[in-house]
This record gives structure tokens, sequence and C-alpha cells, in this order.
């Protein structure tokens, strides 16, 4: 963390709020909400990887969709190089989506199967006014080159490449618009095991390369860590967790946090752990439960924890995290390390 | 202990409008009491096919087994008549899925189903069986399991109706449970639950298991050994240790090496160049010889044998084995890093 507390934030996102209508009836009265994304806010450095990580249903898909307006936000700002995203109209929103790019999961339903990749991405930057003519045509294939294909691929369909290869399309996509944010969303989680690392590797020479920042949002917590610098942890629609990567791995402070990572599967078959199991399921973000939204699986729940939504703090050690172990609610600027080798233990 | 499953040159091929695909190639390994094999490969490397061969549950056509044994407790599963496979299956040998949801009935109720198993395979009726059944729930821990017993499947998370597979899977206790992708399609919180309850089950009832995933890191978990599969081969077998410790293929280099570990930290992952090979075009030879990075010219030539190594840890890679110096020259200086 040390020296982004001066810089200024590329992205600031102040308690985004993404409520789905729940409509029943003849007449689609609408009965409730799924909180989707319930009150989350982060910044996000220029040059960094941020992660969003959570299992599904979390909101962390939501959350990266909502900022970049694809769907538009309950409540919150969303402030991205010092202007807000939300009060950007026509024109302005139009130069705001060039800067900001999205890479999706699954490559093949993100590419026209009747277009050429060459026209797709021409297709993009003649939108965008980035080029015309020859240069056009020039650019699309230097930047296919740039992703590792090759130039006469341009003239190709989608469903002539595997996955690993379309991936590496909507990425050349993407960075064709020269953009400074790319919120990735689970990139490389429909690729072949032997395939993953090539994305990953690409995607950091790109980071390196065109100074780019990164949103990246998985499941995958061996993934987030080589990736990230910074990560996020949602539950629910909620961030209960914010911290750079190494303080996370190497001791998470929310309950839940800790439960996560201890579920990953170790790679070494001599280091097999015991780990924190988790009991009962994600409850229904349709009828979250009171107060603290993990307290029906928490081993730590307290009173407090089933009325009194915990919010995101700032704790000495400079990460933020939602949990009344951390805050008891009383006293909130108490002593943390006796709180934090309890839940060490 | 002693040979639960013996798996011997098997050979099966799916006939397709573009033809034949070898999705089984020449596949041996055994399978004893009480044991954890892991298959582990990429989609399409024929895991999941060696698994439904096992219990002839492929259609045929386009599926047809045309060669090999595969000898459970001595009897020839290939070789034997529908009425007596259908013993085996459920009583003996019992499979879960990836897709829970896919592998229950929505129509019938979770008792429904897991009773109709127990009436056919342990000639148990009425209240016994419904007995039976919950059981059953209580052991994979389904809480309220005399109360749950009567709901559909769509009442049931994606980790429940996983338990409720398991349930109904062991509830016949079976000597051999073919698990394939079981946890691929619940989140990781609930994977350690399944792997957790799955352990926790082999070491009470003593059932084998044949792991099925994609996971190196799940297969590290689960497995006493390994088998790699790559383009409907094993290209290596060993124990657990042995394979993740000091693996032998280049295959399976790249495969551990190109997972981001959670211990060490490492600048930039080891890649495979390329990818998986389009089954109705194989290449020759090794069919991993186009992404190898050390690729000789034997290897686009002929498949190499089994060389077996100590603890019975086999590898089928021409750097292992004997050749000629001509043989042994190099295909290229250096693979490139695009796939092509």
């Amino acid at each position: 963390m040390s020296g982004t507390a001066e810089r200024q934030p590329m992205l600031q996102v102040t308690n985004l709020k993404k409520y789905f209508p729940i409509k029943t009836g003849v007449f689609s009265r609408t009965t409730g909400y799924v909180k989707a994304v319930d009150d989350v806010s982060f910044d996000i450095y220029p040059g960094e990887t941020f992660a969003l990580v959570g299992e599904s249903g979390c909101g962390k898909s939501t959350t990266g969709r909502t900022i970049l307006r694809l769907q538009n936000a309950t409540g919150g700002q969303v402030i991205f190089k010092g202007e807000d995203v939300y009060a950007a109209t026509g024109d302005r929103m139009r130069v705001l989506r060039k800067d900001m790019q999205i890479v999706f999961q699954d490559p093949y339903s993100a590419l026209n199967p009747r277009m050429t990749i060459g026209a797709a991405i021409r297709e993009i930057m003649r939108v965008h006014g980035m080029a015309t003519g020859n240069e056009l045509h020039e650019k699309a294939e230097r930047v296919l080159e740039t992703c590792g294909l090759q130039r006469h691929h341009a003239s190709r369909y989608p469903h002539e490449f595997s996955g690993g290869q379309r991936q590496r399309v909507v990425i050349a996509r993407a960075l064709a618009l020269n953009p400074s944010l790319i919120v990735a969303d689970e990139p490389i989680s429909a690729l072949d095991v032997s395939i993953q690392s090539q994305i990953i590797n690409l995607l950091e020479d790109l980071q390196d390369e065109f100074d780019l920042t990164f949103l990246f949002i998985s499941h995958d917590l061996s993934v987030v860590k080589h990736m990230a610098e910074r990560v996020g942890v949602m539950y629910l629609g909620k961030l209960v967790e914010v911290a750079g990567k190494r303080e996370l791995y190497e001791n998470p402070l929310h309950p839940y946090s800790q439960a996560l990572l201890s579920a990953i599967p170790v790679s070494d078959p001599a280091r097999r752990q015991e780990r924190i199991i988790l009991k009962g399921d994600v409850p229904s973000p349709a009828n979250p439960p009171s107060g603290c939204p993990f307290h029906t699986r928490c081993p730590y729940a307290m009173d407090v924890c089933r009325s009194v939504v915990p919010r995101l703090r700032r704790t000495d050690s400079g990460r933020h995290v939602a949990c009344h172990l951390i805050h008891p609610p009383e006293q909130h600027n108490g002593d943390l390390s006796t709180v934090e080798t309890r839940i060490a233990h | 202990m002693s040979e639960l499953l013996q798996v011997r040159n098997l050979e099966m091929s799916y006939y397709t409008e573009g033809g034949r695909v070898r999705a089984v190639d020449g596949v041996s390994f055994d399978v004893e009491q009480g044991e954890v094999v892991g298959i582990v490969g990429e989609s399409g490397c024929g895991k999941t096919a060696v698994s439904l061969s096992i219990l002839r549950l492929l259609p045929s056509p386009p599926a047809k087994i045309e060669g090999g044994e595969i000898l459970f407790e001595g009897q020839d599963l290939v070789k034997l008549s529908g009425e007596r496979l259908r013993r085996i299956r459920g009583d003996d040998i019992a499979m879960i899925f990836q897709e829970p949801m896919t592998s229950l009935n929505p129509v019938y109720t979770i008792g429904n189903q897991l009773i109709e198993a127990i009436r056919l395979h342990q000639q148990l009726e009425g209240k016994a069986a419904r007995n039976r059944a919950i059981e059953m729930l209580k052991l994979v821990g389904i809480p309220r399991a005399d109360e749950v017993i009567d709901e559909y499947p769509h009442r049931f998370s994606g980790g429940m109706r996983q338990r409720a597979m398991i349930a109904m899977a062991l509830s016949c206790d079976p000597k051999l449970l073919i698990a394939d992708e079981p946890t691929t399609a619940l989140d990781v919180t609930i994977q350690a639950q399944i792997l957790e309850l799955m352990r926790e089950l082999k070491e009470r009832l003593h059932t084998a298991i044949i792991f099925i995933t994609h996971d190196l890191s799940v297969i590290a978990e689960m497995s006493d050994r390994v088998l790699v599969m790559y383009a409907g081969k094993i290209v290596e077998q060993g124990s657990v240790v042995d394979l993740f410790h000091d693996p032998q293929h280049p295959y399976t280099q790249g495969l551990i090496g190109s997972r981001p570990s959670m211990d060490v930290e490492r600048e930039r992952l080891e890649f495979i160049p390329g990818s998986v090979p389009n089954p109705l075009h194989m290449p020759g030879g090794c069919p991993f010889h186009p992404r190898c990075s050390h690729a000789m010219e034997i290897c686009r030539r002929e498949m190499p044998g089994e060389k077996q190594g100590e603890n019975e840890h086999g590898v089928r890679c021409w750097l292992h084995l004997d050749k000629s110096d001509d043989q042994a020259r190099p295909l290229r200086a250096a693979v490139g890093a695009a796939e092509e």
C-alpha cells in the first residue's frame, strides 16, 4: 500500500448500489429487491491490478458492469479520472467508454460469428474515430500481433480459432481503443489449464507495455494472488475486506476471507492441511440475513452480528474490514491487537 | 491390498460424421481396494470417456469399445450381458457427475429417487427402504433429513444436490465410486465441504474412488495415485507425491508449472504453447510433440512405449527411452510462443 496513499486514484467507487427488482403476480408488482451490489466502495490507482474475489452470486461481476454503466446503478457514485461516469451524457460517455474497456469470460459469445475478427476490431476503432482507411487495417493487424496472433488472422472468423486464441482476439479488441482501464471479468475461467497461463502472461505483458490498470474479477484465488496488488473480498453484495495482496493472503482478518483462503486446495500432496470448513450455503441475495450477511455461517458470530450491519472500516494497518470482531460496535478505536490475535486462532 | 479393477489396453472410439475419433487409446491402469485414483487432463483428453466406458454408459453408436478388457473382480465388464451389468451398476460400481441438477429427475422428490435405487439394489421395501434413505442423507450431512427427503431437487442448493447424489451413489455400498468432476460446478467453500465429505466417507466405508478432474490441486488433495491423460492416452502415472514432486513428462511438468501457486511467488508463469489438438486430426507419433519444447525427430514418427520407474512411476516419453542419435535430433530450435 505504500506510495498509493499520495497518488490520485484513477477510479473511485463510492457507495455503489445495484438492486434488481423481484416481480411477482399477474401485474408484475415489485415485491422485493435482490441487492446484487450493496454499498460498495473502493479506489483503484493508476497502473495497479485490483481484484474482486468471491463466490458465485456475490456481486463481483455486477460491480464491474455497473462501473462501466453497462447496467445502471441504483445508487452511489463512480468517478473515473475525476469525472462522474453517471453524470456523463451522449458524446462524453462515448469518450469515457473508449477509455474503460471490458473483457468477458466467454470469448465465443463476445465475438460476432458473422464478422471476421479484423472487421470487428476495425469497426470499434472506426466508431471511436481512432483511424480511417488503410491506417485502420494497419492498426487492427498490429494490435492482433501485439496480442500474440498473426496479421493474416484478421481475415478469419471467430470459429476458426481455439478458445485461447479467441480470448486473445477479445483482448486485442479492447486494447485497440488504447484504454487506461480494463475490467477483466473472469477472463480465463472458460479456458483449459494449459491455456490459462498463456493469457495471464499476455495480460501482464500488456499491462507493462501500455501502462494499463486492471479491475480483475475472479473466483480463482490462486490466479488473483499471482495477478493482483490489492484485493477486495465480496460476500452477498458487500465488500467484507479490502487489503494489499500480501496482507490478505498471509493474514486475512475477516472470518469469510479466512475460510475462503483456507478452502483453496493446495497443489502439493505433501502439504494437505486442516482447513476451516464453512457450514451451510451462501444465503439467497433476495433474502439476505439481517445484520452481518455472513453471520449465518460465521464461526465467531456474536449477538450483535445478527442485528447490526458492520461497516467497512479502516484498521490501524491501513486495511479495510467490515466485521464486528475487528471493530467492536461500542468502541471503534479500541485496541486492535487483541482482536487480531483472537481471530487468528 | 488386492486389485479391484484392472483396465487393460482399453480402446474406445466415437464414429462421427467427420470420421473416427479415438477417445481412449490403449489405456491400462489398476485400482486397488480402498484406493483413490485421480485422472487429470484437459477437456477432450478422454478422462470422462474412460469412466463412461467402465460402466458402459456410452451410447452406441457413435461410441464403440474396440478392444481391451475391463476386469472388475475378475469379470470382464466389456463382455458382460446387459442384465448382469445392470446388477453391477449401482450395486458394485456407482457414479456421480459434474452437474448434479441434470442427474436428478426434477419431477420426483429426492426421497423417491433414493428409495428407487435402494429398492432395486438392496431388496428393501416400504418403511425399511425409506429409513435407509434417511440414514444415507444424514450420512452425507444433510440437515433435517427426515423432512428434506420429501423435497424436490429444485429446492436444494448446488452443494446439497451433490450431497444427495453422493448419498444415492453410496446407498448400495459400492466397492468403487467413479466421481467425474464432482466439485467443478461448485463454489470453493462448498467444494471444500464436498471434498471433506468424500474423504470422510472413504475412510469410513473403505470405498475405492476414481476421481476425475481437470483441477490439479484437487487431485493433489484427494488422490493416492494419479493418471495424467493427453489425447486419449495415459502419458504419466504414479503416486501422487512422485507425480507432483518429480513429474517426468513434459506435459505434466507444463501443467504443474502453469498454475499459479499459493506458496511460491513466480514472476512469470510457465505455459504450454499451442492448444489441445483437434481429435479428428491427431498429430502422428506422440500426440504432444507439436507443443513439446523437447520434441525430437522420433517423437514425430513413433508413439513412445511406457517406461517404468521406481515405485510404479510410469511415463510415456522418448526423453526417457533409448534411441539412436539420429532419432534424438531436436525437431526445432525453439518453440514459438504463439498458438498456431
